[in-house]
């Protein structure tokens, strides 16, 4: 645990995010509090509702925290004002779900890409912009002639790249990719998730990788963190995660995800979970996963499990883990 | 290699178009289309609508005759002629005369002035307060929203003729006090189209993709989220033109509006209704044209909101 | 295979719309048989023409802006392309069913999910009241849904995402159609209720005995639950084959080309996905070789210029590649 603090990039303590709705208060993130590592993919897997977009997006500040901290570089964010905010913001930009609501479809490309740069007074002159721009589409697999061109004459795949373009203008060290492939064509995923994966090497990012692809984040995640109901219920490395979940929850995402391998399925044991998720507005009391559980006994109705180290570096939030 | 020992079922395909294929890298872009903007397809839509096209063109054309229509005949619009008293139109008169003698072409185009007048200047400062009061119910939300909200429900909620009698009591009946009158509620509607806009447009990840990368509230509001609610804001005033031009010439036509001798369309309707079996141009000419402005606008409106959005089209 | 053993057969289907920008050529020249009580695939992405094949067979596609061009769909013996709308309507939803993407905008929010399953039943199965309220609720039952007596007399919007699919599934199946379409009944729901939702078609499917054709863009559905499956690109078949024979032996470079592009749970990590480059054709201008040839890595000059006839690598298998004529 103090390697992993001493090279945290992004320090999460205790981060709660609730919002007020008709009828009560829906704790989306309750409580979560992780470390992402320089250089490193932290994949955040879940169904909906469990909270992991509205963590990406609190993590940035893009919604004000109810409770906790985030650390960037070892400095609180939310504790930040207006300027110093802003060029902290350089740092940590976001990869959208939707590629067709995440570009203003009334701007050119070259608009859309030139905005960060304009916000952040790196402009220079217009030619200079011009320039960049036509670099960063060259990055993202573009020609510099798309500058001129509209987003709705893209494609989605396209116009993902664009959108990540976009986020690497003004050289972020961190960006958090909220569904990036969520909304592709499957021949075009891969695409895509090649792209960040280069990029990652080429310019050492940090990527929090949020998705319910599980197979997607096995692939480009070195640990992955499970969320359910506004609380993180597992996290390790990738490969241990797949290998050895521990969770019960985990356990049967793993065995819900449909392998695209006749004989695998043929063979498997699927854990079929009873019951619909919960409504975070109402979470059951003690483990949120209780409801659902098939192993769950009277102790997980009155004890909220905490998430304790089960192996070196493996953690779960379970009572029997 | 694999061109020598070809089997086709179709036995006759020249072996040679089983080499490999050389590729030119297309271009990911459809190649031929025009790369053109939202609003350039906005505009060529409009274009090709020859309705609304048509409706322009005779909008442009009354606009014409308001400005120079009076100034073309020889005979000004307020001085009466008791030797010309109800003449049919002719050569001199072109519309005729009215009651007074006086020249209907003139009295005509100078209600045209005063109708366009009310109707642009009423619908402008609908556009300024009724964007910016919506601007900021939707961005703002929360309280705001709530304030805004009932302020304007309290005031849609006064009848809209006793506004226009107590303003005319107060400051006197003329064509300022009925734009004052008709502003004082009219805004109303259009903060609630362009209120529900921002509040639909402010969630869209692009406007959240402008904040993740530090733009303040201005930058949002004016880069992204009026911009984006253009459409709906420029459909809205083109329909609330007619409707102002027809409240001037109703409150005209009712006395509360402009008065004579100062020539409005309702005041000349209100006039030759008494006599309008024996001299019908008198009747004509004003109430064609309102009909034939108010038709225009409302077909350019449609033929704007189709251009906007496609899909609405019926 | 005998003759009637075939439910329906969809011969030379040709679909296209005409739109403001172009005709779209959505469905070209598509010909499949389904079997009794077989579950068929119809892989393929957006755009690819497979939706549209499914609502083809169902009539729902609206004439205009579609059109069927050619072809014939034989269900039962009878061509439904020839039949009136009243024929079709007492089809639709008694001798076939479907279930859709978005369960919330296929259930009518304003009737309770007894009365949508009581309405078919009635009209369909000419059931009394009473009847058709008992065998509701043994269809709701029979979904899984947990008290189907209070759930009978509840709205749409007072279930949730599955439970709703749930209900979905029972309306498609009260009046015991011999054959089901499902529309990428999933795709909406979360993986663990995915799970529930696939246990209980394949479950269903078991002991009814029903004719099942799933459109999915989802691989691993696939391979779990269905026995042939159908390759649309570009509005064409390009392969068809047994589940086995697609995934192990796939023998046209996009059906390759998907099965490699997909992450795989046992994958090394630091193996890099082998994407397919470049996007889908627009299908205003399909090209006239083979439609994937822009984005194949073994593309002919051949390819570019006609498109390859079907070939047959066994009885059940066949894919339309020129690669198929190069020994």
């Amino acid at each position: 645990m103090s390697k992993s603090k001493s090279d945290a990039l992004i320090q999460i303590d205790g981060l709660k995010k609730y919002f007020n709705v008709g009828g009560g208060t829906l704790k989306a993130v309750n409580d979560l509090s992780l470390s992402i590592r320089q250089g490193e993919t932290l994949g955040v897997v879940g169904e909906s509702g469990c909270g992991k977009s509205t963590a990406g997006r609190t993590i940035l500040r893009l919604y004000e925290p109810t409770a906790g901290s985030v650390l960037f570089n070892g400095e609180d964010i939310y504790k930040m004002n207006g300027s110093k905010l802003k060029a902290a913001r350089r740092n940590m930009q976001m990869v959208f779900q939707d590629p067709y609501a995440s570009l203003n479809p009334r701007w050119s490309v070259e608009s859309i890409i030139a905005e960060p740069f304009k916000l952040h007074n790196l402009a220079g002159s217009r030619k200079e912009l011009r320039y960049k721009i036509e670099q960063l589409l060259d990055v993202v697999g573009l020609k510099p002639e798309h500058a001129d061109r509209y987003p709705h004459e893209f494609s989605g795949g396209q116009r993902q790249r664009i959108g990540i373009a976009r986020a690497l203008a003004v050289d972020p060290s961190f960006i958090v990719c909220d569904e990036p492939i969520s909304a592709l064509d499957v021949s075009i995923q891969a695409q895509v998730v090649n792209l960040l994966k280069d990029l990652q090497r080429d310019k050492g990012l940090t990527y929090m990788f949020i998705a319910h692809d599980l197979a997607m984040v096995k692939h480009i995640s070195d640990r992955v963190a499970v969320m359910y109901l506004g609380k993180m219920v597992e996290l390790a490395d990738a490969e241990e995660l797949y290998a050895d979940a521990r969770h019960p929850y985990t356990q049967a995402l793993l065995s819900s995800i449909p392998v695209p391998d006749p004989d695998v399925e043929a063979k498997k044991e699927r854990i079929v979970l009873k019951g619909d998720i919960p409504s975070p507005v109402n979470p059951p009391s003690g483990c949120p996963f209780r409801t659902r559980c098939p192993a769950a006994t009277e102790r997980c109705a009155s004890e909220v499990p905490e998430l304790r180290e089960v192996k070196p570096n493996h953690f779960a939030a379970c009572h029997y883990a | 290699m694999q061109t020598t020992n070809v089997e086709t079922n179709k036995g006759n395909i020249d072996p040679g178009k089983f080499a490999k294929l050389e590729k030119t890298p297309k271009d990911v872009v459809e190649s031929g289309s025009k790369s053109r903007s939202a609003g350039q397809e906005i505009l060529y839509r409009l274009y090709t609508n020859s309705w609304a096209m048509v409706s322009l063109g005779i909008l442009l054309v009354i606009v014409f005759f308001a400005i120079f229509g009076p100034s073309m005949s020889e005979h000004n619009f307020y001085s009466n002629n008791l030797d010309a008293q109800n003449l049919a139109p002719s050569g001199d008169y072109w519309f005729g005369t009215d009651s007074l003698g006086r020249d209907i072409w003139s009295r005509t185009w100078k209600g045209a002035q005063i109708s366009l007048t009310v109707g642009l200047v009423a619908a402008l400062a609908d556009l300024l307060i009724g964007v910016l009061m919506g601007g900021m119910m939707g961005y703002f939300g929360g309280k705001v929203d709530e304030i805004l909200n009932r302020f304007s429900e309290v005031l849609y909620a006064i009848p809209y003729l006793l506004v226009v009698i107590l303003v005319s009591v107060v400051l006197g009946s003329n064509m300022w006090t009925i734009i004052l009158a008709m502003t004082i509620t009219g805004w109303i509607n259009m903060s609630w189209i362009v209120r529900g806009q921002i509040m639909q447009l402010k969630n869209q990840e692009y406007v959240l993709a402008a904040r993740s990368m530090g733009a303040g509230g201005f930058h949002i509001v004016l880069r992204h989220l009026i911009p984006n609610s253009l459409g709906p804001i420029i459909v809205t005033l083109t329909l609330s033109v007619p409707s102002a031009i027809f409240a001037e010439a109703f409150l005209s036509f009712l006395g509360l509006g402009v008065q004579s001798p100062a020539a409005s369309w309702g005041v000349m309707i209100n006039d030759a209704m008494k006599t309008w079996k024996y001299f019908p141009w008198q009747l004509l000419f004003p109430a064609g044209l309102l009909t034939i402005t108010m038709l225009a606008f409302n077909i350019f409106g449609d033929g704007l909101r189709d251009a906007f959005d496609p899909k609405m089209k019926v | 295979m005998s003759k009637q053993d075939t439910v329906l057969s969809v011969k030379d289907l040709e679909v296209q719309f005409n739109t403001r920008g172009g005709v779209v050529q959505a469905v070209r020249n598509v010909t499949f048989d389904l079997k009794r009580g077989e579950a068929l695939a119809i892989v393929g992405e957006s755009g690819s023409g497979k939706s549209v094949s499914a609502q083809t067979i169902m009539r729902l596609i609206p004439t205009p802006p579609g059109k069927i061009k050619t072809g014939s769909i034989v269900f039962n013996g009878q061509d439904i392309l020839k039949m009136s709308e009243r024929e079709m309507e007492a089809i639709r939803g008694k001798e076939i069913g479907m279930i859709f993407q978005d369960p919330m905008t296929s259930l009518n929010p304003t009737i309770t999910i007894g009365n949508q399953i009581t309405e078919v039943l009635i009209k369909h199965q000419k059931m009394s009241r009473q009847q058709a309220k008992d065998r509701a609720i043994e269809m709701l039952r029979l979904v899984g849904l947990p008290n189907p007596e209070q759930r009978y007399a509840q709205y749409p919007h007072e279930f949730s995402g599955g439970m709703r699919q749930r209900a979905m599934i029972a309306v498609s199946l009260a009046c015991d159609p011999t054959l089901l379409i499902a529309d990428e009944p999933t795709t909406a729901l979360d993986v663990t209720i995915q799970a529930q939702i696939l246990e209980l078609m394949k479950d269903l499917q078991k002991r009814l005995g029903t004719s099942i054709i799933m459109i999915t863009h989802d691989l691993g559905i696939v391979a779990d639950m269905c026995d042939r499956v159908i390759v649309m690109y570009a509005g064409k078949v390009v392969e068809e084959g047994t589940k086995e024979e697609i995934f192990k032996n796939p023998k046209h470079p996009y059906t390759r080309g998907l099965l490699r592009s997909l992450p795989r749970l046992d994958q090394p990590k630091d193996e890099p996905l082998i994407p397919i480059d470049g996007t889908p054709p627009n299908m205003m201008h399909p090209p006239i070789g083979c439609a994937f040839c822009d984005r194949c890595g073994d593309a002919m000059k051949i390819c570019a210029e006609q498109d390859a006839e079907i070939t047959s690598h066994s009885e059940t298998h066949a894919s339309r590649c020129w690669l198929n004529h190069v020994v």
